[in-house]
């Protein structure tokens, strides 16, 4: 009985110290409490650090295809496999896009919640969108910016 | 979200920035780049969040630049 009664007492301990009072403000805000729910601004940083790296990377794709597909209507020596390369950016763009906007609904939807998840996959996805575009720099040589 | 748990997300960011510099060595090459890339680390290190005006901006020039990658020529 005894075997019994320790973990639960010790369980019974662990929550009094987890309880929350929605009356508290955290220590991060100027209160003194370390438990107190905060906002989730951890979310929206790390979102808008993604969609800087996406604002980068795409500036970047116009800047190669600027140099594979002039106005002149020239083909540069180093773009023979233009279109496949293109489309291969296109279609990781596609997927960066769409897990920055899932990203985004989640953190919108879930203010006191980590968005680590959704924001790591958008992450993944436009250093996945970030490695296409270094893949066609060093295909083709073209400047990127 | 407790201290607890906001130390491991600073973690996180820190991680973010790291991957993002490690990732994009080829691409940030001019001023501008460099003042955006500069604005988002100041704006992780400080721990400023976006207001909700920043935030929309960026999803907009996000969703603008989207549009205008899937317009560009991709013929052989």
């Amino acid at each position: 009985m005894k075997r019994l009664l320790l973990p639960l007492l010790m369980s019974l301990a662990l929550a009094a110290c987890v309880t929350v009072n929605p009356n508290e403000k955290s220590v991060l805000q100027g209160g003194t409490s370390v438990t107190a729910s905060i906002s989730n601004p951890v979310g929206a940083r790390e979102l808008a650090l993604v969609e800087q790296g996406y604002l980068l990377a795409g500036n970047a794709v116009k800047g190669f295809a600027a140099y594979c597909y002039p106005a002149s209507g020239i083909r540069p020596p180093g773009c023979a496999q233009r279109g496949p390369i293109m489309r291969a950016i296109k279609s990781a763009d596609r997927k960066a896009y769409a897990a920055i906007v899932a990203a985004r609904a989640f953190v919108r939807n879930n203010p006191n919640v980590s968005a680590v998840s959704a924001v790591g996959a958008a992450r993944s996805a436009v250093n996945d969108f970030i490695a296409a575009l270094q893949n066609a720099q060093a295909q083709t040589g073209a400047p990127l910016s | 979200m407790s201290i607890i748990a906001a130390i491991g997300g600073a973690a996180t960011v820190i991680s973010l920035v790291k991957d993002a510099v490690a990732a994009a060595p080829t691409v940030i090459k001019t001023a501008k780049d460099m003042l955006e890339l500069g604005k988002a680390f100041w704006t992780t290190l400080t721990g400023k969040e976006p207001t909700a005006e920043e935030a929309a901006d960026l999803s907009r020039r996000v969703d603008l630049l989207h549009a205008e990658v899937q317009a560009l020529p991709d013929h052989d």
